[in-house]
């Protein structure tokens, strides 16, 4: 029966982590700008 | 194998206290900082309407991920697989297709306070007492599963009962929210998602680290098989199911309309576009950890606590503290949410629409009965949850049709003028009705499918025979406690 292979799950989760990472980062320059500009809310 | 919570506790019940209280002084000092913004209904319901892209993208983030991303994603994978956190992780699609509504919800509704508002204008009053219906039981469902989450996750990693955990969260949650209303949530949901989606990372690198993926798949092709097949059908059905119960759940929902109205002109699209981004690899990563639980022979307690025990056994104490702190964010950051969206709902359309009706419409007393049912929701959700009610994903999936069948009403309601009112109001009934009946009948895994196929062929086809011509501008009109105030 096919399965997924070791490689597939590997890169999928280094993936998920990288795009994490970066989605985090993100919000964080957002926020400084925001608060930079006084549009925070 | 399965062992009592108490065996498997790795944080000693005074670290567990601990931590709360240190949470709760936070979570309640900001939302009271942040309430003195929201003295006027609009302030407290909708944050001022104000709301940037930092602010707006993390509360959409924090809300959607909630513990049942952080617990029932673990689980899913536990039980189906690499398709099982796919499945979960296409609810992102949702979150992205909500964008591009947001901004012509923002657009159409600029006085707008609630999405059954927008139904009651849209489709009148039937369609909006079976949406309401609709809306409150998946509220209160989500809720719910959220208050045993919370329970369960302080009885399984700190010992604490679960009815005293259950409760000390829920009375923050609500503390805080009747505090700051809608300033308090988007402000602590921020946090909120920092904080959940540095330690995701943080636990998922400290397991890499300890094993690999390809390990873990070699373990799981000895141990669990299955669950690495890539044809495995029940769990291919629950991709899609996974996917309507998204848009189902965001498309309806006044958690997500209300944040829609509440952000600056210009924000939404992109706000909601990017949390769809920021969120799709949480599932992947929480996943990850159930596979590895299953690979590793981790001892269970229960399925959907298979994430935090797996960190806790190969982190220590520290790995305990860390998802702990994740799961305790997460669970604050959706009950905040359901709290405030869902009081929005009963004192906006419940109470100042169905029960008051012309007799009281002033903002000043609809601002206080909001506060008010904050505390009564959270008192009616601690009262269910003081029943454990079964498994997170029995509890949630529940309402995957009712949520499936609101699908169709509400987007071609957005997008198409000549939506047949009637056929909404029954496309909704009729959907959640036989889509219970697939859940009950087939599986949990096809109610979504079903409920939102069934409520699909009765809006168009009625649609077709009968259409209706809509006048978009009945949507901008102020609600009338702006008008009679």
């Amino acid at each position: 029966m096919t399965q997924f292979s070791p490689t597939l799950l590997a890169v999928l989760v280094y993936a998920a982590l990288f795009v994490c990472a970066i989605g985090v980062t993100i919000l964080l320059v957002l926020l400084w700008r925001d608060l930079r500009k006084k549009e925070l809310w | 194998m399965t062992r009592s919570p108490n065996e498997v506790a790795i944080l000693s019940p005074t670290l567990g206290w601990g931590l709360i209280v240190g949470f709760a002084i936070l979570w309640l000092g900001l939302g009271l900082w942040w309430g003195r913004k929201g003295k006027s209904l609009e302030g407290f319901m909708l944050a001022n309407r104000n709301v940037g892209l930092a602010l707006g993208a993390a509360t959409a983030v924090a809300t959607w991920i909630t513990s049942n991303t952080t617990m029932l994603a673990p689980q899913l994978a536990l039980e189906m697989g690499v398709w099982g956190m796919l499945s979960y992780a296409t609810a992102s699609i949702g979150l992205l297709m909500f964008a591009p509504m947001a901004k012509r919800i923002r657009t159409l509704m600029p006085r707008g306070y609630t999405s059954a508002e927008f139904v009651r204008l849209r489709f009148g009053k039937p369609a909006w007492i079976v949406f309401l219906l609709i809306s409150l039981f998946y509220a209160l469902t989500w809720l719910v599963s959220m208050g045993m989450a919370g329970g369960l996750l302080l009885e399984a990693l700190a010992g604490i009962p679960y009815r005293w955990g259950m409760s000390v969260i829920l009375a923050v949650c609500v503390g805080y929210t009747v505090a700051g209303g809608l300033h308090a949530v988007i402000g602590t949901d921020f946090i909120q998602s920092v904080i959940v989606l540095i330690g995701i990372v943080i636990v998922v690198v400290a397991v890499l680290t300890q094993i690999e993926p390809v390990a873990i798949h070699g373990a799981l092709v000895e141990s669990r098989p299955a669950l690495l097949t890539v044809l495995f059908p029940a769990a291919l059905m629950s991709v899609f199911n996974g996917l309507l119960f998204g848009l189902g759940e965001i498309f309806h929902s006044n958690v997500w309309w209300s944040r829609a109205l509440a952000m600056r002109e210009g924000v939404g699209q992109k706000a909601y576009a990017l949390a769809g981004l920021i969120w799709l690899p949480v599932p992947i990563l929480a996943g990850f950890l159930g596979l590895a639980a299953a690979g590793l022979d981790v001892p269970i307690v229960r399925p959907d606590m298979v994430g935090p025990l797996l960190a806790a056994e190969l982190l220590g104490s520290v790995g305990a503290v860390l998802v702990f702190v994740v799961v305790f964010a997460s669970l604050a950051s959706s009950i905040d949410s359901l709290l405030a969206a869902t009081g929005d709902l009963v004192v906006h359309d419940v109470l100042h629409g169905l029960v008051l009706g012309d007799h009281d419409h002033s903002q000043k007393s609809e601002r206080r009965h909001a506060a008010w049912t904050i505390v009564g929701l959270g008192l009616l959700t601690w009262t269910l949850c003081m029943f454990k009610l079964g498994t997170l994903a029995t509890v949630l999936f529940f309402a995957g049709p009712l949520v499936g069948s609101t699908i169709w009403p509400i987007l071609t309601g957005l997008y198409w003028r000549k939506t047949n009112p009637r056929a909404a109001a029954w496309a909704m009934a009729v959907g959640s009705v036989i889509g219970l009946a697939a859940y009950v009948f087939i599986g949990w895994y096809v109610g979504a499918l079903v409920g939102t196929v069934v409520s699909m062929i009765i809006v168009l086809v009625a649609t077709k025979i009968a259409p209706a011509d809509y006048d978009w501008s009945t949507l901008a009109g102020p609600p009338p406690s702006e008008v009679q105030s």
